[in-house]
C-alpha cells in the first residue's frame, strides 16, 4: 500500500493557550507513590502519570501502527484502561512495563481490525507516521529510502511478529522487556523476532543486530 | 540491499507534539467522566460518610469541569457562541465563522449539514453546492467533509469542495488535505496547495460534456457502460482504451463516447486449472483481471461461482475502479450463501458501495439491514447500524431512519456515532 505521510503546513503559529499544570512546584514523585495516590482518587497523580508516560506510549504506538490517528486513539484507550484498573497493578514499580503491555494489546486490537476491514476492501486510512516519515533531520535521503523499505517489509508481517520486532529493533528494548510487553514467554518473543528478522533480512541489512 | 542501523529509533524523531498529548488527555478525561457517571454509586450507602462523600464528588466534578473549560474541551461553536447547526445559503453566498477562528464560505444554493461536533473532530456533509473551508491551523480538531463519492480530512488549511453532478471536486489553496473514497486512486490521495481532484458521477450518470480535472498522473480509463453488449474481440485481448494491466483503479473516468466494452471473457478454465483472471487477481493485478473478464464476464462468471470466486470477482470489480460490477457477485453471496460466515461482510461491503460509490441509498439500506440480520462481527455492527440510519434518511424513508436510530441507541447508548445518527433523524 502506498504510504502517505501527512505534512501539516501551518499558515500561522498556533495561538497561545492556557495550560493547567497540576502539582506545580512539587518535587518529581516516584512511580510507586504516584500509583498509590492515583488509586486513592488523585486526579493530579493520574495526570502526572499521563504526562510522564504518554509521550513514550504515543511515540511507540505511532511507530507500531504507522498512523497518527490510530496511535492517538490507542493511547487514549491505554490510559483509560490503566486508570480504570490501576488498583490491579500488583507492583507499582513496574508501571512502565504495565503501560507498555496495555499499549501493545491496543495495537494488536487495531491490527486485527485493519485486517478485517482490509479483507472487505474497505479503506483503512493512510500511513502518515511511518518510520520513513519520522526520520530525524539531517538523515540522508539514502537512509530515508532504506527506512521506507523497512516500512514496507514490516507492513507485510503478522501483527505479533511486527510488534515484537519493532519493540526489539526499533525501540531497542531488551528481550525480557519485549516478552513482558507482548505478554508472552521469552522463548515465544525470541521466536517471533527471529521469524520477523528472516523476512526483514531478505531486504534490509541491519547494522548492529545482535541475537534476536 | 538497504542498510539500517539498530535500534532504528536513533534515526527517528519522536513525532509527538504537545497538541496531540493534550488532545489525548482531554479524551481520557472525557471518557473517564462518562464511566464515572454510569458507575453505580454504591459508596453513597456507606455508614456515616454519605454527605461528606457527595460533597467531595461535587467539588471534584466542578474542578474537573473548570479544567476542561480552561483546556478548551467541548464542541465547536459559531463565533457568536451559538451551537453549530445546518448551514445554508440562498441565492447569495453566505459566510459562517467559528469560535476557533475557522470559516466556511458557501456558494449560492449550498447546504452543509453537521454530522459530528466534538472536542477532537468536526464532521460535515456537503449536501449541495460549493463550500470553501478556511480551517484555522493549530486547533485540536480534525475537520472532515463528506461529499458523497469522497471525503476530505484536514487539520489546518484552505480548500474548496464542490458537488459536480453526482460527483465531487476538491481544490486545495494552501495546506494539505487527504481525500478518501472508493473511486479515489489507491482509495486515498494527498493533495497539497494548487492541486485538485475530481471524482465524476457513477458510470450510469456520466455526462459527455464534463471534462475530467486531475493533477495526479493517472492514465485515463474508458468506461464501459454496464448495459452495452460485449464487443467481438478475441478473448484475452484487452479492447482499445481499457485499463492497462497493472494500473491501479482510476479515480477519473474518461467520457469518450467510443468506449469499447471489454469482451465477455469466460471465467471458466479447463478443469483443475486456475482461470486467467483469478491468477491475475491473486497477483493483485485487478485491472488486468478486469480486462480479461469485462463487466459481462463478471456477471456471467458470478452465475454458478463458489463463495470464494464471488468474493474474488467483487474484489476485481471494486479494486479496478468498477464498483457497479461488484454488485452482482456480492448480492449472490448475501442471498444464496447466507450461511457462509463471510455473507454478513459481503452485505456490509455492498451497503458501503451502494451508498458511497453508486449513490443508491435504498439498495444500501437493504444491504446494511441484511448484514445486521446475518450477524455482522461486533466491530462492524455499530458502523452498520449508523450507516443504515444514513441510508434510509438519504432514501427519503424518515420513519425507517428513525426506527434504525432507535435501535442504534438501544445497542450503543454511548456509541461513537451517536451524534451523527441523531443528526440524520434531526433528533439532536
Amino acid at each position: 500500500m502506498t504510504t502517505v505521510p501527512l505534512v501539516l503546513l501551518m499558515a500561522a503559529p498556533p495561538p497561545p493557550r492556557l495550560r493547567v499544570v497540576p502539582g506545580g512546584g512539587d518535587a518529581p514523585r516516584g512511580d510507586a507513590e504516584l500509583v498509590e495516590r492515583a488509586c486513592g482518587g488523585s486526579h493530579a497523580a493520574e495526570e502526572q502519570i499521563y504526562r510522564r508516560y504518554a509521550p513514550a506510549v504515543l511515540a511507540l504506538l505511532m511507530r507500531l501502527l504507522g498512523r497518527r490517528s490510530d496511535a492517538e486513539d490507542a493511547t487514549q484507550d491505554t490510559f483509560v484502561i490503566a486508570f480504570e484498573s490501576m488498583k490491579q497493578l500488583r507492583d507499582p514499580g513496574a508501571l512502565r512495563t504495565w503501560l507498555l503491555r496495555i499499549a501493545v494489546s491496543q495495537a494488536r486490537r487495531r491490527f486485527r481490525r485493519r485486517k478485517l476491514l482490509g479483507a472487505l476492501g474497505l479503506h483503512t486510512g493512510a500511513d502518515d507516521a511511518t518510520l520513513e516519515s519520522l526520520v530525524a533531520d539531517g538523515v540522508s535521503p539514502e537512509r530515508r529510502a532504506d527506512l521506507a523499505t523497512l516500512d514496507r517489509v514490516l507492513a507485510t508481517l503478522p501483527a505479533d511478529q511486527r510488534i515484537a520486532w519493532t519493540l526489539r529493533y526499533v525501540e531497542g528494548e531488551e528481550l525480557e522487556a519485549v516478552a513482558a510487553a507482548c505478554g508472552c514467554s521469552l522463548a515465544t518473543a525470541k521466536r517471533r523476532i527471529a521469524a520477523a528478522s528472516a523476512q526483514v533480512r531478505a531486504e534490509v541489512q541491519l547494522d548492529g543486530e545482535g541475537e534476536p | 540491499m538497504s542498510r539500517v542501523p539498530v535500534p532504528v529509533s536513533k534515526q527517528l524523531r519522536s513525532g509527538v507534539d504537545d497538541a496531540a498529548l493534550d488532545r489525548v488527555w482531554r479524551g481520557v478525561q472525557r471518557r473517564r467522566a462518562a464511566l464515572s457517571r454510569r458507575r453505580p454509586v454504591q459508596w453513597l450507602t456507606a455508614v456515616g460518610a454519605v454527605a461528606a462523600a457527595v460533597a467531595l464528588v461535587v467539588l471534584a466534578w466542578r474542578g474537573w469541569g473548570d479544567r476542561a473549560r480552561l483546556e478548551g474541551a467541548g464542541p465547536l461553536r459559531f463565533a457568536d457562541q451559538r451551537e453549530v447547526a445546518t448551514m445554508t445559503s440562498g441565492a447569495a453566498p453566505a459566510t459562517y465563522e467559528f469560535s476557533d477562528g475557522s470559516r466556511v464560505d458557501l456558494g449560492p444554493g449550498a447546504r452543509l449539514d453537521l454530522l459530528d461536533d466534538g472536542a477532537t473532530s468536526f464532521s460535515t456533509l456537503l449536501a449541495s453546492g460549493k463550500a470553501t473551508f478556511d480551517v484555522h491551523p493549530g486547533g485540536p480538531r480534525r475537520w472532515s467533509v463528506e461529499c458523497g463519492v469522497l471525503s476530505v480530512e484536514v487539520v489546518g488549511t484552505r480548500f474548496t469542495v464542490e458537488r459536480v453532478g453526482g460527483g465531487a471536486r476538491v481544490v486545495v489553496e494552501h495546506g494539505v488535505v487527504l481525500v478518501r473514497g472508493e473511486r479515489v486512486r489507491d482509495r486515498v490521495q494527498r493533495l497539497t496547495a494548487g492541486e485538485s481532484v475530481e471524482i465524476l458521477a457513477p458510470e450510469s450518470e456520466l455526462s459527455p460534456t464534463t471534462p475530467p480535472i486531475e493533477t495526479a498522473p493517472v492514465p485515463p480509463v474508458n468506461v464501459a457502460t454496464a448495459s452495452a453488449p460485449p464487443a467481438a474481440a478475441p478473448p484475452g485481448v484487452a479492447p482499445p482504451g481499457a485499463a492497462r494491466p497493472g494500473a491501479s483503479g482510476s479515480s477519473v473516468a474518461s467520457t469518450s463516447a467510443s468506449a469499447a466494452p471489454a469482451p465477455a471473457a469466460s471465467a471458466s478454465a479447463p478443469i483443475g486449472e486456475t482461470p486467467e483472471w483469478r491468477k491475475l487477481a491473486e497477483r493483485q493485478d485487478n485491472s488486468g483481471a478486469y480486462a480479461v473478464l469485462g463487466p459481462a464476464g463478471i456477471a456471467s462468471s458470478a452465475q454458478n461461482a463458489s463463495v470464494d470466486d464471488l468474493l474474488a470477482l467483487a474484489d476485481v470489480a471494486r479494486l479496478s475502479g468498477h464498483p457497479a460490477d461488484a454488485v452482482a457477485p456480492l448480492t449472490r453471496v448475501m442471498n444464496e450463501h447466507a450461511g457462509d460466515p463471510r455473507a454478513p461482510l459481503a452485505a456490509f461491503t455492498l451497503g458501503r458501495l451502494s451508498l458511497d460509490a453508486l449513490g443508491r441509498p435504498a439498495q444500501a439500506a437493504a444491504a446494511f439491514q441484511r448484514a445486521i440480520q446475518l450477524g455482522l462481527p461486533g466491530s462492524l455492527r455499530e458502523d452498520a447500524y449508523a450507516r443504515l440510519v444514513e441510508a434510509r434518511s438519504r432514501a427519503g424513508d424518515e420513519p425507517g431512519a428513525r426506527a434504525a436510530a432507535l435501535e442504534y441507541e438501544q445497542h450503543f447508548p454511548d456509541g461513537k456515532r451517536l451524534r451523527e445518527v441523531r443528526r440524520w433523524v434531526h433528533a439532536d
